[in-house]
């Protein structure tokens, strides 16, 4: 196949060359053919001119002496000697413009009306030659000559040159071809054999052949140059052999260095998306959460709920243990977190000790009050790092969506409001309401107005009684302040306890509901109701060292003994500075006034910390006792606690009675004391006597 | 008959004019198909010797062009003087001693000229003669070549050729 196109290819420029050199040679012999044959025919017409002008001159002058003598016979003589030259057609001879003698070739029906012209004049016809001469004598022209001759020989001998011409013009052509066929030969064959040798190189890719040089011509200069440029495609050859290998061992740089940066492009990602330490996604990849979660929802509002979470104490844990201690701390929660949690539900370390935790498809608002709880009692239990145990405490806000916002923005935000309330009141988790911040003018305004409430007596105190359950007599009463705003009516607690407690304000407060308690407490013993007062301190309180003093003094000054009153104190707020609080309750202590431990199981107070503290009661919270005769889980709890706390030697208040039932029931777990809606609610000064001397509940009477 | 008689005298005297212009043209002519040997310089002198056949007419109508560049002049002569004659006319006055004449005249280089029967044989060089009713002219070609002139083939080739009687 290959040898057909190369031969193919030389029968081409074979072809080509033999075009070119047919061409040459034929218009080269065609025009000197025709040259030749003009040249001839120009000549020969010149020479028959010249022939006949002699035989005119001849004729002539040989017929001078006829002419002269008027002897047309000696005339028609000398004219008749022409018939030896066969190319003469005819003659006539003119003296004085008359013809004076004739001759005709064979007597030729030729038209000799021949008219005599001027001297030398002559005529070329299709076939024949006329020449007037005139007669001369002594110079004198005594008359004319006209001859013609017929151009048959011209024709002929033309033909006949033509012929050989043209035929040796065909064996010029034919050596010529044949010549130029075998010089073409030179040519080519060199050419032939360099384009062979490159199509073999080139299919061959061996640039170490090369071309054969012979003689010094063109061709030997080609190959030359053809064989330097092997030279140059074989170093170049070996060079890019060794790039080659060089550029594979680049190439596998460049992938491993590839390799590499996809790594550290994922490093990128999960560091853009992802906290490095818990391994959650962190803030960004959360708030994208939130998004495709609203996006997903399309407007159908099935509820979801967000919580934002932080532990409390947290930067007092990493400067007391070290920032390692707390990262180790920080991984244990999330850790507990996700165990405790669905699948699908999101955790997210936001930042520094905050965790945000997504809760799609919530099948009802109520169920993330479920969620907490898990989530609070998996926290429950202390950590341990490095060998030492660390109790934690949590604040988680809590937002709904649609209720609360419908982006990521507003629910972020609104969170974080509910978990900075949750902080403030130490109730472990808030979920958000509108008033938390729509109100916070509000707010702003009440802490401004709450100096001037407590100073103008705006505050009410409500009493809610406590009932022994061994005697089944009103033992005590809770002092719960309400604030009579001129304007909102009563302002609920937390709307500016909290506030108070951020602002100083708590301690006025604190203050005045002591006042007014004590003094109020004074006045039931007055009236022979022996009852203990019980008050509540904030977690402000307990690092105000001026407390006790204070305290004291309210006692003295009402002249009432300090074991009539209880200062109730959340567990959330001790354990929020355990050491702190421990100064404040000794001194308490050791002045004689009892201390309660408020909401008792929701601030997870270790077993050791409790026995160090010097309380005589704790309060077991609502939130338990309301279901525990619903609830197994709940009622293990009081019961332990219960057992607990009389096994400390202290006594045991149940909040948040409801009914008969749960008051029977801890009853028979030995509980001392219950309080709750069952009994009675808060109730303003004007109606707690009305209702201690009208009670079904025994009043102790006192002296 | 008298009328009748002088009208045939006038009618041949008109003849015989036409015949020597027909001569004398004829003379002019032999001027140049004649070469004489020893061409005499100046003027080319034709003499007529004896009595003069030729009318003026036909002599003025001969001299009037030159003849080989050279002039021509007429002299009619008594005796045989052939002093500056190129040409001499002998008229058929002098057969009587035509003999002596040519023999007197042979060698001198003189063409002589005759229209008398006979002369030719008699030494004459070119003898004038009418042959159906044309004027004819006979040559003795060696008469000339003795007198060392040289007559031209053309000539010849339209002449009779006559040779001396022995």
């Amino acid at each position: 196949m290959r040898e057909k196109l190369v031969r193919a290819n030389k029968t081409s420029i074979k072809q080509k060359l033999m075009m070119i050199n047919f061409m040459t040679v034929t218009v080269l012999l065609v025009l000197l053919c025709a040259g030749l044959i003009a040249n001839e025919f120009i000549s020969f017409k010149r020479s028959s001119l010249e022939a006949l002008t002699i035989q005119a001159k001849m004729i002539g002058n040989t017929s001078t002496a006829a002419l002269s003598f008027n002897d047309f016979r000696a005339a028609g003589e000398i004219l008749s000697t022409m018939s030896a030259a066969s190319n003469i057609a005819g003659a006539v001879i003119y003296k004085n413009g008359t013809a004076f003698a004739r001759y005709r070739r064979n007597n030729e029906a030729i038209d000799l009306a021949l008219k005599p012209s001027g001297e030398g004049a002559y005529h070329f016809g299709l076939d024949y030659l006329d020449m007037t001469w005139p007669i001369r004598l002594d110079n004198e022209t005594i008359g004319m000559i006209v001859i013609r001759s017929d151009l048959k020989d011209l024709y002929s001998h033309l033909i006949l040159y033509s012929a050989t011409v043209s035929a040796i013009m065909m064996a010029s052509f034919f050596i010529a071809f044949l010549l130029l066929s075998r010089m073409q030969k030179a040519i080519t064959s060199p050419i032939f054999g360099l384009s062979g040798l490159m199509r073999h190189i080139s299919n061959e890719k061996d640039y170490s052949l090369r071309a054969e040089i012979s003689g010094v011509d063109e061709f030997a200069a080609l190959a030359e140059g053809f064989n330097g440029m092997l030279d140059q495609i074989q170093t170049r050859d070996i060079d890019l052999e060794r790039h080659k290998e060089t550029l594979a061992g680049a190439n596998e740089d460049l992938r491993q260095e590839l390799v590499k940066r996809e790594e550290a492009e994922g490093m990128l990602h999960r560091l853009a998306f992802y906290d490095t330490l818990t391994g959650f996604p962190n803030r960004n990849m959360l708030y994208d959460r939130l998004l495709n979660t609203i996006r997903v929802d399309e407007g159908k509002k099935d509820p979801f709920a967000f919580l934002l979470m932080n532990l409390d104490r947290f930067k007092e844990i990493n400067d007391t243990l070290g920032h390692h201690r707390g990262d180790l701390l920080l991984k244990q929660v999330g850790q507990r977190l996700r165990e405790v949690l669905w699948e699908r539900d999101i955790i997210s370390r936001m930042g520094g000790d905050e965790f945000g935790i997504l809760l799609p498809k919530l099948a009802s608002a109520e169920h993330v009050h479920d969620v907490i709880r898990k989530i609070l009692k998996a926290l429950e239990t202390p950590f341990i790092i490095e060998n030492i145990p660390i109790a934690v405490e949590i604040s988680i806000g809590v937002v709904l969506y649609p209720d609360h916002g419908e982006d990521p923005d507003t629910l972020m935000k609104r969170a974080d409001v509910a978990m900075h309330l949750a902080k403030e009141s130490g109730s472990g988790y808030f979920i958000y309401v509108p008033e938390s911040d729509q109100n916070s003018p509000r707010r702003l305004a009440l802490m401004g107005q709450l100096r001037q409430a407590i100073k103008q007596d705006e505050l009410v105190l409500h009493y809610q009684p406590k009932v022994d359950l061994k005697s089944g007599s009103v033992v005590s009463a809770e002092a719960l302040v309400r604030w009579q705003h001129p304007e909102y009516g009563i302002v609920p607690p937390d709307q500016f306890i909290f506030p108070a407690e951020k602002t100083g304000l708590i301690k006025p407060l604190t203050l005045w509901v002591l006042n007014h308690a004590i003094k109020e407490c004074r006045l039931f013993h007055n009236m022979a109701f022996p009852l203990n007062m019980a008050i509540n301190l904030s977690r402000r309180n307990l690092h105000d060292s001026e407390l006790p003093g204070q305290v004291i003094g309210i006692l003295e000054a009402c002249g009432l003994p300090p074991e009539w009153i209880t200062l109730e104190i959340t567990e959330s707020a001790i354990m929020a500075d355990p050491a702190g609080a421990l100064e404040i309750l000794n001194r308490l202590n050791q002045l004689g006034l009892r201390l309660s431990i408020d909401d008792f199981g929701t601030g997870y107070s270790s077993l050791a910390a409790l026995k160090k503290l010097p309380i005589h009661e704790i309060k077991i919270d609502r939130g338990f006792v309301r279901e525990m005769t619903d609830d197994e889980d709940d009622e293990v709890i009081v019961r332990s606690t219960i057992d607990l706390a009389h096994n400390l030697g202290l006594k045991v208040v149940a909040e948040g009675v409801e009914n008969q039932k749960t008051l029977n029931r801890l009853t028979e777990l030995g509980c001392d004391i219950a309080q709750g809606y069952f009994i009675s609610r808060p109730l303003p000064p004007e109606a707690f006597k009305p209702w201690l001397q009208g009670s079904a509940w025994g009043v102790t009477k006192g002296s | 008959m008298g009328v009748s008689l002088l009208t045939e005298v006038s009618i041949l005297a008109q003849k015989a004019n036409e015949e020597y212009e027909v001569k004398a043209a004829f003379i002019y002519n032999f001027f140049k198909f004649v070469d004489w040997t020893n061409e005499p310089g100046g003027d080319m002198v034709f003499c007529v010797s004896g009595e003069n056949p030729f009318s003026p007419a036909a002599l003025d109508s001969m001299r009037a062009k030159p003849a080989r560049g050279k002039k021509i002049v007429i002299r009619e002569i008594e005796n045989i003087n052939t002093s500056n004659c190129a040409v001499i006319f002998i008229s058929s006055s002098e057969e009587w001693h035509i003999s002596k004449i040519t023999r007197e005249i042979k060698g001198l280089g003189v063409l002589t000229i005759g229209d008398t029967r006979g002369y030719a044989q008699k030494g004459v060089m070119i003898n004038f003669f009418t042959e159906q009713n044309k004027v004819r002219f006979e040559i003795n070609p060696e008469a000339a070549e003795k007198s060392g002139l040289k007559i031209s083939s053309k000539l010849l080739s339209l002449a009779t050729i006559v040779h001396e009687a022995p």
